[in-house]
């Protein structure tokens, strides 16, 4: 196919200053988040979103955003021009909020922000952020609740209002959403964080219509917009037509099923989603548009990971995904569980299928790699030392160790948000850590090994009413954690562990260090979908995924297994049965000679049983 | 021409026909358009061969690994369900 990247309107310099100038102000936008607002989704985790959109609601500038936000804030722009054009209006200086799953947010904790951006009175495009509000009024504190059936057990759904009337805060909107939550401080600080994002927006956005004139940007934007379209179609092309398929899995009280198909045509990928297994009455349900981005957001991070990202980049993309399934839900399904659970599932086949099309690829063949199909997780809320109500988040998700590459191993605790800070949540929350730390033994083995994940546990500590709640969500079932690539295995479970009547009051006041589980005794469980009490002397374990591995282990260079042996990643046991590498006792040294007629032997061996 | 399929696997050409090829010891599997896994040595193992954290996967999943029938090089590991596996 024949493609002119080359901006043609517009000078080559010109253009490259002014399109890095809308990634910036979408940047810019999520600093603002950061700095205004207040809770630990938006400060620490970076669990937001913040981009530029045309006046017709197509993507221009996502910057660093999640790409699946950033496509259903499209959906969200689209949605409210729809509803306003004609009845209110769209004016300078508005603000809209539009949460509602069915429409276009992907759980109504992810409250969308929508402004319009004018230039001498005309509509010029858009901006839109979300945050993850700490509470959305469900039945479980921190919005995602395990025991809703049904979107009306969810929280305030808003398919569209007006918070900001040509500048001016409508006091009597804002307060009646934030008194439907449980925070109404911290909810309130979310939404004016998102009100000071965009209006950062507007305001460089008018300064750079002023500064260049709107035809220039104008034209910029298009010639972004056809430059990321044509390279992506290009790359698409040249890899070999094909069909590839997997399937995601989720285990609570049923067994839920994410089947793909991605067949890759000329320059066109079509994701076909079906198979999948009908809506489940439990929150892991995807909305249809959240499946859409979520597949835009595989897009993004393989073939079009340098490009601007924008409208450009959905164009060669289709999603089919049955109404009624797990990954398009109907009315009343529900959907607050989503993110983590069904959103994770969808990502991790959608990249496995994209995964499996470029190691087919000649050029992309290199660029793979193991691929995470999702971790536990937990909220947590209650009444805490300071003896205020409160609700909030344990990010470990953060922790996750990424898998494998064709070319080297995963990161250690290393996955794309960011972790809370200990002593933070240690001073606001009545928490106690006893261990936060890399997992010995858990990444994938292979030529290439997976990351290492971190894991945590915690008791609670000067908590007035002797307990807190939890809710656990994420991928249940034991099926999640890194999975392994062309050979390379699969890394520990991610697990979420509530231990019962252990001695961790006792252990800590004998000055022994509470960091060995099974020296606290008690009785343990593994969390299913649910909320849970942690009471005094309770111990809540939360193992993060680890990384899968690329590669047979036995090809592994052995100089790496060593390292990873000093480094406590790797036992000797494992050195040995695993990668077939034999280290000297006494010296520490690898014995080569003896590490390859072991090879050879374990090689043998695979062959001399078959299924 | 030849081309990649995944590591330690190639489309090959030759005689006008497409196969599915081992880049550690040539051996063919089979033509590009089947099922190579079909063509393999499969064994299923307890998860705990893939390390001791693997063992509450035990009595639910199974380690299922593939070959290469002629050197042995490992060309596909993947959690199955017991069910599944047997």
């Amino acid at each position: 196919m024949e493609v002119s990247p080359i901006v043609t309107s517009v000078d080559p310099i010109t253009f490259e200053i002014l399109s890095h100038r809308l990634y910036q102000i979408a940047k810019e936008m999520g600093t603002a988040l950061e700095r205004v607002g207040g809770t630990v989704n938006t400060t620490q985790m970076h669990d937001y979103m913040a981009s530029l959109y045309l006046a017709n609601g197509d993507v221009l500038s996502a910057g660093d955003s999640m790409g699946w936000h950033v496509a259903c804030a499209g959906f969200a722009v689209k949605r409210i021009i729809e509803r306003f054009e004609n009845d209110g209006g769209i004016n300078p200086d508005d603000i809209f909020l539009l949460n509602d799953p069915y429409l276009a947010a992907i759980h109504q904790s992810d409250v969308y922000m929508i402004s319009p951006i004018h230039f001498k009175g005309k509509l010029m495009g858009w901006s839109a952020t979300f945050v993850h509000v700490m509470d959305i009024g469900a039945m479980s504190p921190g919005g995602n609740s395990p025991g809703a059936t049904e979107i009306c057990h969810e929280g305030i759904r808003i398919p569209g209002i007006k918070l900001v009337d040509r500048g001016k805060l409508r006091q009597d909107v804002f307060d009646a959403f934030i008194n439907m939550t449980r925070q109404p401080v911290m909810v309130g600080l979310d939404l004016k964080c998102e009100i000071a994002a965009n209006n950062v927006a507007k305001s460089r956005m008018q300064a750079m219509f002023e500064t260049y004139g709107p035809e220039l940007v104008s034209a910029v934007s298009s010639e972004m917009i056809h430059y990321s379209e044509a390279i992506l179609r290009k790359r698409i092309a040249e890899i070999p037509d094909g069909q590839w398929s997997d399937t995601g899995v989720i285990h609570a009280d049923d067994t839920w099923k994410v089947n793909l198909t991605l067949t890759k045509k000329g320059d066109h990928l079509l994701f076909d989603f079906s198979g999948s297994s009908p809506q489940a009455k439990k929150g892991i349900n995807m909305p249809y548009h959240a499946t859409f981005g979520a597949c835009y957001e595989a897009i993004l991070c393989t073939l079009a990971y340098d490009l601007p990202k924008n409208h450009g980049a959905l164009k060669p993309i289709e999603v089919i995904a049955p109404e009624g399934t797990v990954v398009n839900v109907k009315h009343p399904g529900p959907v607050s569980l989503n993110t983590t659970s069904g959103g994770a599932t969808v990502k991790f086949v959608a990249n496995s299928a994209l995964t499996q099309m470029l190691a087919s690829s000649g050029k992309w063949h290199r660029e793979v790699m193991a691929l995470n199909a999702g971790h536990r997780l937990a909220r947590h809320a209650g009444v805490n030392q300071h003896g205020k109500y409160y609700v909030s988040t344990l990010s470990e998700g953060a922790l996750d160790g990424t898998g494998a590459r064709s070319h080297r191993d995963g990161g250690d605790s290393a996955r794309g948000l960011s972790c809370h800070n200990i002593e933070w949540l240690e001073s606001n929350f009545p928490l106690l850590y006893l261990f936060r730390r890399n997992t010995k033994g858990s990444a994938g083995a292979g030529k290439f090994r997976g990351g290492t994940g971190g894991e945590s546990a915690l008791t609670i500590h000067d908590a007035p009413e002797g307990k807190i709640k939890g809710v656990a969500l994420g991928v249940a079932g034991l099926r999640n954690s890194g999975q392994g690539l062309f050979g390379g295995y699969p890394g520990a479970p991610s697990l979420l562990m509530l231990v019962e009547g252990t001695k961790v009051e006792e252990t800590i006041a004998e000055q022994k260090s509470p960091d060995h589980l099974p020296d606290l005794g008690g009785n343990s469980r593994l969390l299913p979908y649910c909320e849970f009490d942690i009471k005094n002397n309770d111990v809540l374990y939360m193992r993060m995924s680890s990384g899968g591995g690329y590669g047979d282990p036995l090809e592994r260079d052995p100089e790496r297994v060593l390292n990873d042996v000093e480094d406590g990643i790797v036992s000797p046991e494992e050195a040995t049965e695993i990668y077939g590498v034999l280290i000297g006792e006494v010296d520490g040294a690898i014995n080569s000679a003896a590490t390859e007629k072991l090879r050879a032997s374990l090689r043998q061996e695979r062959l001399r049983e078959q299924k | 021409m030849n081309h990649p399929l995944r590591e330690n696997l190639e489309i090959h050409s030759g005689d006008g026909t497409e196969w599915v090829r081992c880049t550690r010891c040539q051996h063919i599997h089979c033509r590009a358009d089947q099922d190579w896994r079909k063509f393999c040595t499969t064994l299923l193992l307890p998860p705990t061969k893939a390390g001791p954290l693997m063992d509450s996967l035990a009595g639910q999943y199974l380690l299922r690994q593939v070959y290469c029938p002629s050197c042995g090089a490992l060309l596909d590991t993947d959690l199955v369900e017991e069910a599944e596996g047997s």
